[in-house]
């Protein structure tokens, strides 16, 4: 059986594409798509459309917080609603925080951070990275996007996941596992592993985190049986 | 002796009718800016057919990801938003036909190219 191809993030953003932008996604090779949104009647019928056309479609949140109290005070409200949960680390405190916080699943380092990827981050960090392939698509951030990108597989890539998604937002945003996974091949990652970045990793998180929400989970390797 | 160096050929589906001259200028553009002047020579790369919406390229194997890195960050071609989708890589251009008639069948991809095509010779 071949793999099973997952976009890690897909934007809803307006009502008259969302058709399209799943269509598209399914045509592309994907199986299931995690969606982040911020109107629910985005979200409904998004499914409504995923289960006509059979594609699976998880939520996701990506919060932004400043600090690290406005970080754990939104990860408290929205843990338990959510799939996924990703935190973009656009200063160092917040990175410290999320790179080693159980409850959130990505983070993601933008280009224009303001601090250092070193060992200090490195040495923590637990949850897996996600690099979103649409800030290629921008060729004004691109050189320093490319940059980020690399300092986070020679300092990153060892010790945690990568999952490349496409953050799209438009059809037209949306790429093929294949050439998304071209984004790791560039900097010498061997085809196996950049595959993975597209499929193995991100499914585990969905996974694991469908048994955490699922009304039978007691405490982690607890579950309730009949 | 002098090894040959193993080609790789890619069909590649654009959502809107491009012109070849268009297309190579900016594959050309994305790639050197990616990857250099030196890359660009080193990967070998040249359009081999246009079929309607679908462009075969050539490069050489150990270049393969960086054209396809190459033409999935291509986004706009003079102000229309564009998606190149790499619909297969093979060693032969009769190889990579037969990988499309499966996929046909296989309704990966619409109709639009046909065994007649094969033997067509639209070299840029």
């Amino acid at each position: 059986m071949g793999r099973k191809y997952i976009d890690f993030w897909v934007e809803l953003r307006e009502e008259n594409i969302i058709k399209e932008l799943m269509s598209r996604a399914l045509q592309l090779g994907y199986r299931s798509i995690v969606v982040s949104y911020s109107d629910e009647s985005l979200y409904e019928k998004a499914r409504e459309i995923g289960e006509r056309i059979n594609l699976e479609i998880y939520r996701k949140i990506i919060l932004e917080p400043q600090d690290r109290s406005s970080l754990l005070k939104e990860l408290r409200k929205c843990r338990g609603s959510y799939e996924v949960v990703t935190v973009i680390c656009r200063n160092l405190e917040v990175a410290l925080v999320a790179v080693r916080d159980g409850r959130i699943d990505s983070i993601i380092i933008p280009p224009d951070k303001n601090y250092r990827i070193d060992k200090g981050v490195a040495s923590t960090i637990k949850n897996a990275v996600e690099i979103p392939f649409k800030w290629i698509l921008d060729e004004k951030s691109r050189r320093m996007f490319l940059k980020t990108v690399s300092e986070i597989i020679l300092h990153l890539s060892r010790r945690t996941n990568i999952i490349v998604s496409s953050s799209a937002s438009k059809p037209m945003e949306l790429r093929g596992p294949y050439e998304m996974s071209s984004l790791l091949q560039i900097y010498s990652i061997d085809k196996k592993t950049a595959l993975d970045a597209v499929s193995e990793i991100p499914s585990k998180i969905i996974e694991e985190n469908l048994i955490k929400l699922s009304p039978n989970y007691i405490a982690r390797g607890v579950v309730k049986i009949g | 002796m002098v090894k040959k160096r193993k080609k790789r050929y890619l069909l590649i589906e654009a959502s809107t009718d491009i012109q070849l001259e268009i297309l190579k200028n900016i594959v050309e553009k994305t790639y050197v800016k990616l990857f250099g002047e030196f890359g660009y020579v080193e990967a070998g790369i040249r359009i081999v057919k246009k079929l309607d919406k679908r462009y075969i390229l050539e490069c050489f194997y150990k270049d393969v990801h960086k054209l396809v890195f190459t033409l999935s960050s291509i986004y706009q071609i003079e102000g229309v938003d564009v998606h190149l989708r790499v619909l297969g890589v093979s060693g032969t251009i009769k190889s990579l036909f037969r990988k499309i008639h499966k996929m046909r069948s296989l309704e990966i991809i619409e109709p639009g190219i046909e065994n007649s095509d094969l033997g067509k010779n639209v070299d840029v």
